[in-house]
């Protein structure tokens, strides 16, 4: 019985605590949502193809088929055992030269997927014409070409407009001509 | 004290409190009944139409993303609700070509009101770096800075405000409120209208030469970049609040305070 007037003491309390609990309020709102995403392809793959016919090497650089732009340059230093001259289209124009006196040869226009410096441009054969050596020269005397290739990604600026090649970043791959004579 | 202790204790007060309690609580609840006088007319119709809320995303002068009723010819609301989640940047990059950093695409971003009521409106932006793995999740790159995407904001200066509360502006989100009151059926100026990612994602490089053994007069060179293959993602929520009650309907629905002067809107402290 004393428990019976506790539990209706407690309900009171509550039923006076309930009624003074302020409404609750909604408001008219809503919400639309979009999401969108580009993939970022970066890379590039090139195929180097030599040619080497009566003491001269012909140069063909390929871009593979999902290659990013990229701009090429080319640079030949060789030992004074024999004299190299190069032959160069006019898409080729001579560039920086090292500490050494060698020039670097910077193809003009950026090579884009699928391209080929032969194929696909006028004016762009790059040759290397190893003088042939006196006949003289002993049997067993080693000699060396050395050719550099050198690339880096067309890069743009913000009105869609190409950047200068920025050589600072490019990837470098060298290749020896060498034989013994 | 012990008569007091005893007048508590007693049945009676309990009771008595009881009384009082449901008093309250239907006197809370129950507003007073009122006697009109009655008068009879001729029968008459009316149309009654709820007041409803809707918003669209809409990207370049295209309606992609929305939330709201759909409605009949003569304007009113057919009962049903439309939905639509927006698929951005799907035309951003011209067909035929490949999406190239530094290069700023056009990306004109708005708002419009598809409701039949006048609303504030409020964008959350966010922006990241992901790869999708084997399973087809989206793994989100975090060691990527954001900051590398670059969405031009406009209209920063004039009818859309950034909220720079360090709770709203992150690397990762921007927060822009409309400074007007967007009547029904009206568009926004636009807050974005380029989207770029910035050309310092392509000095990350990993080098590699590979030679190809087969056949002697032909090597193969390869530049492989760190983040080749990764996506940027943008993602947008347009959320729209009543313009009655504004101050009160934006801090309770968006938890943000702000002043409302008429149709105006900024931001508090």
């Amino acid at each position: 019985m004393k428990n019976k007037w506790k539990l209706l003491a407690i309900l009171s309390v509550a039923m006076i605590l309930i009624a003074s609990v302020a409404p609750a309020k909604a408001y008219f709102t809503t919400y639309a949502t979009g999401k969108g995403s580009v993939e970022i392809h970066l890379g590039y793959r090139d195929k180097i193809t030599e040619t080497m016919k009566q003491w001269t090497k012909s140069i063909d650089i390929k871009a593979d088929d999902d290659a990013v732009p990229q701009y090429i340059r080319v640079k030949v230093f060789y030992d004074d055992v024999y004299t190299c001259t190069i032959e160069a289209g006019s898409n080729w124009e001579e560039g920086e030269t090292d500490d050494f006196g060698f020039t670097y040869y910077n193809f003009i226009p950026p090579v884009y997927a699928g391209q080929s410096t032969l194929n696909d441009f006028e004016n762009a054969e790059f040759l290397v014409k190893i003088k042939e050596p006196e006949k003289d020269v002993e049997v067993g005397t080693e000699f060396n070409v050395i050719v550099v290739y050198e690339c880096t990604q067309v890069l743009y600026n913000a009105d869609g407009t190409r950047q200068d090649p920025d050589w600072s970043r490019s990837l470098t791959v060298t290749e020896t001509l060498g034989g013994e004579e | 004290m012990a008569k007091l202790k005893k007048i508590l204790r007693s049945p009676i007060t309990t009771i008595a409190m009881f009384a009082v309690a449901i008093g309250l609580l239907l006197t809370g609840t129950i507003g007073g009944a009122r006697a009109l006088q009655r008068v009879e007319t001729q029968v008459y119709q009316s149309r009654v139409q709820t007041q409803d809320i809707g918003i669209t995303i809409v990207e370049n002068k295209e309606e992609v993303g929305w939330r709201k009723y759909v409605r009949k010819e003569d304007g009113t609301a057919d009962g049903s609700w439309s939905e639509q989640k927006a698929e951005l940047l799907q035309n951003m990059v011209p067909e035929g070509e490949v999406f190239t950093l530094g290069v700023r695409y056009p990306e004109v971003v708005s708002v419009k009101n598809s409701g039949n009521i006048d609303s504030f409106v409020r964008v959350t932006i966010y922006k990241y770096f992901a790869v999708i793995d084997e399973k087809g999740n989206e793994v989100k790159l975090t060691e990527l800075d954001p900051s590398l995407i670059h969405l031009n904001l406009v209209n920063t200066d004039s009818t859309w405000i950034i909220d720079e509360d360090k709770y709203s502006e992150t690397e990762e989100r921007i927060v822009l409120y409309y400074s007007k009151a967007l009547e029904v059926e009206e568009e926004t100026d636009p807050f974005i209208d380029q989207v770029w990612v910035d050309n310092s994602l392509a000095t990350m490089v990993t080098k590699e030469y590979d030679k190809v053994e087969d056949g002697v007069n032909y090597h193969v060179f390869e530049a492989v970049y760190d983040y080749d293959g990764i996506r940027f993602y943008v993602e947008i929520q347009v959320d729209a609040v009543q313009t009655h009650n504004a101050e009160a309907a934006i801090l309770s629905s968006w938890g943000r305070a702000v002043k409302i002067d008429g149709n105006t809107l900024s931001l508090a402290d």
